[in-house]
């Protein structure tokens, strides 16, 4: 057993027991309490069941196990009996000092327990120091709970102390330093660098680190239903903040208790029903759009379809339904995941964490329950790189160096960047991400990204070099934008998003060359995008502008305007009307200006109003220029829109 | 729907929004844009050490632009995010109405000489999350 694990389970325990203590003084002051406050200890002392046993702490078990079924009955009635309540104290007591390795009044609580309302004996036995289970008893391992923004305090001063590093580094350590200053700067810099790799230790640790206990936890839980399971588990490098990783065991063995006991049928079942005897329960973590996924998924016989109906019903959330306290997806309960209360105990706990919980389940096909859980705590080393006005990060991991020119060679269209010899696929960030930027300079620094065994090299403006940022997640709204692992305020209160290296490695091997590169490619025709309700009016402008060399494109409104936008990103210039049923004119510059790509499309009004304020809400909205239908001419049409196509 | 209801302004248009869906009212600020997002996610904006998605809705209420300054902290079932609004006012009581008045409305109300366009916030956002693609 990995000591630390052990103090986690110790720590995360006597929280729980200090809860339990705190709940139930205030129950016996208010008379029985509140449903609230049962659920509370029926969740901590089911949480202690499960996880004591894993941990050699058999005896902890069985009296939190008696605990659970006392509590069972004032659940149903929602109100502990007041005789109970001391002899619950008396229970949690007896864990509290068996978790400091104590364990001779265990006995004598589970006795208490037992006895049906009677009055308890009065003298504690003097317990059993040799039975069965009983749990090392060596003094605990010392260890600290520190408060997390005390280690994000630590971690800001180190970050300070690097840059006063820098900074003096750059006052003496140059060519007027002495050796002796030099050789104190380079001693004063690798202590730096270990005191950084110190403090980001007490922040994060791969998921590996907890998972140890759960082949072990699959294999008792399948031998005491009866069933025959694989535990597979994958991504298991994946790093979270510790203060997020701290609960998670304890989740995982809830999820695989209930995959195997209420998932995975027995093998009879199994065989019936033509599945593979064994049955396989699988644990993957990995990043989803800025959060890491943890999934526990099982092959077995899913949820019913009426439960599947029911969620439907209820906005789809099956999570939502599963959680119910007391739910239990058995017929019968099952001992081995208690009386369904796991789930809600993993959604309350995973939310409480600011994550969310999915279940996704295929009726006699299998449940995979997700969670989803936030690395708003997560500390990122991030390499910053600026394009058209724009911060991004890159995560360091995936950067291998930063290059200048290095000879560019062009193929079949596509870009590449010869670099030692080797060929890596080139493209501008810009059109990589789909955005809008002003052309490169020559020669422009370039970032050499490696992501699943691929490399490809981007150009941008700037490159800011690396930095360590507190990576926060772009939220639910956004999270199904693909491409990018969150966002991270910079020290100037700027954001970078951050970006996903494995995509933008994918995306960069598909692009062709940049329509924006200096080199001034075969001359294309401008394309004007025509919008007016009229049809009279649009075949006029687009009369006037194809006989000037044009190509153009109409639609009858804002809304086919936008349409064909996106779907040809080929329009150079969008002349428009403003007044138009369905989406009008403004409606849609505002629509064009807020999509990145197009925020420098010009766009040219061509409008009846001819008022101040209809000006001022049309400059307002990003339009480039106002043209008044009552002095419209094809010279100025055609001059207005050759003054901005020729801007490009 | 009755029930309190946050009025606002955007462009010239008033609308209002169910005030149980309103965490925060606050500064519309710095924007940074988040390319592929969408027409209608202006990017996102940090308040407080978070990020949150700024909505721009004039593109989809077919509203005619105006100067957002307000930002409007909606949240629905986790989904989180600023409406930028030209202006937010009080709180009021709107008289129940069940005629649709567009696809993202719940219906619309006179008050107090004003048509009100009662925001439907869970479409509101279904819209913003579907033209991410």
């Amino acid at each position: 057993m990995d000591d630390r694990l052990l103090e986690i389970f110790r720590a995360e325990s006597e929280e729980r027991v200090a809860r339990m203590c705190a709940v139930l003084l205030a129950a016996e002051a208010d008379s029985g309490g509140t449903a609230d406050d049962i659920d509370s200890l029926f969740r901590d002392v089911h949480s202690i069941k499960g996880s004591a046993g894993m941990f050699g702490f058999d005896a902890i078990g069985v009296l939190a196990g008696s605990m659970e079924v006392s509590l069972a009955d004032a659940r149903q009635t929602g109100s502990l009996p007041g005789s109970l309540v001391p002899r619950l104290l008396q229970a949690t007591d007896a864990i509290r000092a068996a978790l400091q390795g104590d364990t001779t009044t265990l006995q004598t609580a589970q006795g208490g327990l037992r006895e049906p309302d009677s009055v308890r004996t009065g003298a504690p036995s003097t317990g059993d120091p040799a039975a069965p289970g009983t749990p090392r008893t060596e003094p605990a391992r010392r260890t600290l709970r520190v408060g997390a923004e005390k280690v994000d305090r630590l971690l800001a001063t180190v970050g300070e102390a690097a840059l006063h590093q820098r900074r003096l580094d750059h006052l003496v350590g140059g060519e007027s330093g002495t050796d002796a200053a030099r050789q104190e700067l380079e001693r004063g810099e690798s202590l730096i660098t270990d005191l950084q790799d110190a403090v980001l230790g007490l922040r994060t640790l791969p998921l590996e680190t907890i998972v140890g206990t759960l082949p072990r936890a699959l294999r008792d839980v399948a031998a005491e239903s009866g069933r025959d399971v694989r535990l597979e588990l994958d991504g298991t490098d994946t790093p979270l903040d510790r203060s997020v990783l701290d609960g998670i065991a304890e989740v995982l063995v809830h999820l695989l208790r209930n995959a195997v006991s209420h998932g995975v049928e027995p093998p009879d079942e199994r065989r019936a029903a033509g599945k593979p005897v064994q049955g396989v329960v699988r644990i993957t973590a990995g990043h989803r759009g800025g959060l890491v996924a943890i999934t526990c998924a099982d092959d077995g016989r899913g949820v019913s379809a009426e439960l599947i109906a029911q969620s439907a019903q209820r906005g789809g959330s099956l999570a939502g339904v599963l959680a119910e306290a007391g739910f239990s997806t058995a017929q019968e309960v099952s001992e081995l995941s208690g009386r369904g209360v796991g789930l809600d105990a993993v959604k309350r706990h995973v939310e409480g964490l600011g994550g969310a919980l999915e279940v996704d389940s295929t009726p006699g096909k299998g449940t995979a329950v997700t969670l989803l859980l936030p690395l708003t705590l997560a500390i990122l080393p991030v390499f910053i790189v600026e394009r058209g006005g724009h911060r991004f990060g890159l995560p360091l991991a995936s950067v291998h160096e930063a290059l200048r020119g290095a000879p560019v060679h062009e193929l079949h269209g596509k870009r590449s960047l010869q670099v030692a010899g080797d060929v890596v696929p080139l493209a501008d960030l810009a059109d990589v991400l789909g955005t809008d930027a002003p052309a490169l300079p020559d020669d422009p620094p370039v970032v050499l990204l490696g992501a699943g065994g691929r490399r490809a090299a981007l150009a941008c403006d700037r490159l800011h070099g690396d930095q360590e940022a507190v990576v926060k997640p772009l939220g639910a709204v956004l999270g199904t934008v693909p491409g990018y692992l969150g966002g991270a305020v910079l020290g100037d209160g700027r954001i970078a998003l951050l970006l996903d290296p494995a995509r933008l490695v994918r995306t960069v091997a598909d692009a062709t060359a940049s329509k924006r590169a200096p080199t001034k490619t075969a001359h294309r025709t401008p394309k004007v995008l025509v919008v007016d309700d009229q049809f009279t009016v649009r075949e006029l402008e687009r009369t006037i502008l194809e006989a000037a060399g044009y190509r153009v494109a109409t639609a009858g409104d804002g809304r086919a305007a936008l349409e064909l936008l996106n779907n040809d990103g080929d329009v150079d210039v969008v002349v428009s009307d403003i007044e138009m049923p369905g989406m009008d004119g403004l409606a849609m510059l505002e629509a064009i200006r807020g999509q990145p790509r197009f925020s420098s499309l010009p766009v040219v009004i061509v409008s009846s109003q001819n008022d101040d304020a209809s000006r001022q809400r049309g400059a307002a909205a990003g339009a480039d220029a106002w043209v008044v239908k009552s002095q419209f001419d094809q010279q100025t049409l055609l001059e207005t829109v050759s003054g901005l196509v020729d801007l490009r | 729907m009755s029930g309190g209801h946050l009025q606002v302004v955007i462009g010239a248009e008033h609308y209002a929004l169910d005030v149980t869906l309103v965490r925060e009212v606050a500064e519309l600020g710095d924007v940074t844009p988040v390319p592929g997002a969408g027409p209608h996610v202006a990017g996102v904006q940090s308040l407080r050490g978070e990020l949150l998605p700024v909505i721009r809705p004039q593109g989809l209420l077919g509203v005619a632009a105006g100067q957002p300054r307000r930002l409007v902290v909606i949240d629905h079932a986790g989904r989180r995010a600023g409406l930028a609004v030209d202006g937010a006012h009080d709180v009021s009581e709107l008289e129940q109405t069940d005629e649709a008045a567009g696809p993202l409305t719940e219906g619309a109300v006179l008050h107090e000489g004003k048509l009100i366009g009662v925001l439907d916030i869970p479409a509101l956002l279904d819209a913003v999350t579907g033209g991410g693609a």
